[in-house]
């Protein structure tokens, strides 16, 4: 292990619904480290999307506390600013919105940014995911894979430290799994974010520096993955 | 992508239904602006009225609003022409009766003076001869009689023959009979009596000079001297009249109240639809504020032009009105631009309420809660 900064740290997380009847997280304790890949692996219902949910702070816990390069992050102005400015998150579902262009879609992510060369970062991140000649596609006009680095680029392109993946090939054939995942770890090193992916899928888990189980709400393991440290 | 090109293509999504939606909004606002114009309407038209028939002061009995029920001895014109700087006194009665078939007809009595007759527009035909049973029609009560030069009708129990139509050019006049003073006082039973006096004052007096005579007569005769604004403001305050402004206004709050539920119905819709995706766009790093700045843009995008679509129709509407007899040929009903405060000054706070709640309802939600919403 290095002795890279803390970057995200959930203390002592737990979490319920139905009025405390289904018990997602229980007492969880993770720390991310600044520029390291995590898959976050274990069965369907385990907790892990919801350990995504409070760690990107799109959902609140019960108890714990979530901290941010060892701030405590609370309240939704404050969550809302480190998702602008250093958190990107990629769905599963992919999340695009129907009526616009590929293009309009990553747009999204910097409406209210003032000025600056708004058109020439997009471009830079359309690039980036290989989709600068479907850029003015609609969603529908686009494979799933497309459709993955088309989210891809909209979670990218502020150019966060942290990207959350939740089960971003779950959607895709094998082909553009590979691809999209391909593209995910390459963009990881190229910037040196930290990557953190919710996955069932144990090549990709394998790509990642550690594999963190969550069985039942709890972390179970917590191991390194096939990845060199960086 | 700015917020606003966002906003539009949001709309956008649903044509028809935000098409509709400032459809509804601006009906809301055109029904609005149309009663409270046709409010207006009546007092203008009261107002227009008697300044086509005088240009003077009228003179009237105390505490009386309702022009039928007025009542001055005829003696009094002798006290009023004594006054010194009063020029010209002439007086006439006003009565409502109806026909045999039903129809109702005001009637006025014009004094025997042939200078007051020579007032009197003439379309048609020829004025009364003084003393005979004989009528002049407004073209308005005439057509609605049926009744043309040469016809006689029956009024008042008493048989009329039409000998003119007159040229007045107000809903008001348009819709009178005028007939010499002496002949409706008989026919009327009431001998002696008049409802008003027009007096018209020496030339040449100054503002300070007439307002001393005008309280000169009413001191010595205590009778109420109005220019015509005032005495449409009087009549104005008819109960009737004041009743039927009251529902005007009424109607109009009410319009307005739905066609901001509308809008409000339309967004919480809108924004229902879209909880997941307002959960992506929080996901994505937007705030609150830009959340909400988003639907309200949204509601704001459709009110205003709701809201100019509603003045469109409000004045098309008014416009159209004044051109159907028989609503155009009672009252004027000319939209102005006081007409739009009421109806504007509702509609736009109401229409940022129905925006800022569905606003603060898409933003009430857990980012996560909303991208699990189906």
């Amino acid at each position: 292990m290095t002795d890279r900064q803390a970057l995200l740290g959930l203390e002592n997380i737990s979490r319920s619904f139905d009025r405390g009847r289904i018990r997602a997280l229980s007492g969880v304790n993770l720390a991310l480290r600044m520029g390291e890949s995590v898959a976050l692996v274990g069965r369907s219902g385990s907790g892990k999307s919801c350990l995504l949910n409070i760690a990107s702070g799109l959902d609140r816990p019960d108890e714990g506390r979530v901290l941010w390069k060892g701030l405590e992050v609370t309240g939704r102005r404050r969550w809302a600013a480190l998702r602008h400015s250093s958190i990107g998150i990629v769905f599963q579902e992919f999340h695009l919105l129907p009526t616009l262009t590929g293009r309009q879609n990553v747009e999204l992510a910097l409406v209210g940014e003032p000025g600056g060369d708004i058109r020439g970062r997009v471009d830079r991140i359309l690039e980036q995911v290989g989709l600068t000649e479907m850029a003015d596609r609609l969603p529908g006009e686009l494979s799933g894979g497309e459709r993955q680095r088309v989210a891809l680029a909209r979670a990218l392109v502020r150019e966060p430290e942290l990207l959350f993946a939740d089960e971003p090939t779950g959607n895709l054939d094998s082909v553009n799994a590979d691809a999209v995942a391909s593209l995910m770890f390459d963009l990881h090193r190229q910037r040196r974010m930290a990557l953190v992916i919710v996955t069932h899928d144990p090549s990709l888990a394998r790509q990642c520096e550690r594999i963190v189980t969550i069985v039942d709400g709890r972390v179970s393991d917590d191991r390194p993955g096939g990845a060199r440290t960086a | 992508m700015t917020l606003t090109k966002f906003a539009y293509s949001n709309l956008m999504r649903r044509p028809a239904r935000t098409l509709l939606t400032i459809l509804g909004i601006a009906l809301a606002i055109g029904t609005a602006v149309a009663l409270l114009a046709l409010g207006r309407g009546i007092h203008e038209s009261l107002a227009d009225g008697f300044t086509e028939r005088s240009s003077e002061l009228l003179v009237t009995p105390r505490n009386v609003v309702d022009i039928t029920a007025m009542r001055l001895p005829e003696t009094l014109g002798a006290g009023l022409a004594a006054i010194e700087g009063v020029a010209d006194v002439s007086s006439e009665l006003y009565v409502f009766t109806s026909t045999l078939e039903g129809d109702h007809v005001a009637v006025a009595g014009v004094s025997d003076s042939p200078s007051k007759w020579a007032t009197v527009p003439i379309a048609s035909g020829r004025r009364p001869v003084i003393g005979r049973a004989e009528i002049m029609l407004g073209d308005v009560i005439a057509q609605t009689l049926g009744a043309k030069i040469g016809d006689r009708i029956e009024l008042l129990d008493q048989e009329f023959e039409v000998v003119g139509i007159t040229a007045y050019g107000t809903a008001l006049n348009r819709g009178v009979a005028v007939m010499p003073l002496k002949v409706l006082q008989e026919a009327s039973l009431r001998l002696n009596q008049v409802s008003t006096y027009s007096i018209r004052l020496d030339a040449g007096l100054s503002q300070i000079q007439q307002q001393e005579i005008r309280k000169k007569i009413e001191q010595q005769l205590s009778v109420v001297v109005s220019d015509m604004q005032e005495i449409a403001d009087r009549l104005s305050g008819d109960r009737n009249i004041t009743i039927l402004k009251a529902i005007s206004r009424a109607i109009s709050i009410v319009a307005v109240v739905m066609g901001a539920l509308n809008l409000l119905a339309t967004l919480l819709l809108s924004v229902q639809e879209r909880t997941r995706e307002i959960g992506m766009l929080c996901a994505i790093g937007w705030n609150d504020r830009l959340v909400v700045s988003l639907i309200m843009i949204e509601g704001l995008f459709i009110g205003v032009l709701g809201c100019a679509g509603g003045v469109l129709v409000g004045i098309g509407a008014s416009s159209l009105f004044s051109s159907i007899p028989a609503i155009g040929d009672i009252i004027s009903f000319t939209p102005r631009l006081s007409d739009l405060v009421l109806p504007l000054a509702f509609a736009v706070p109401l229409c940022i309420v129905g925006a800022a709640y569905p606003a603060w309802r898409a933003v009430s939600m857990l980012p996560a809660e909303a991208l699990r919403h189906v």
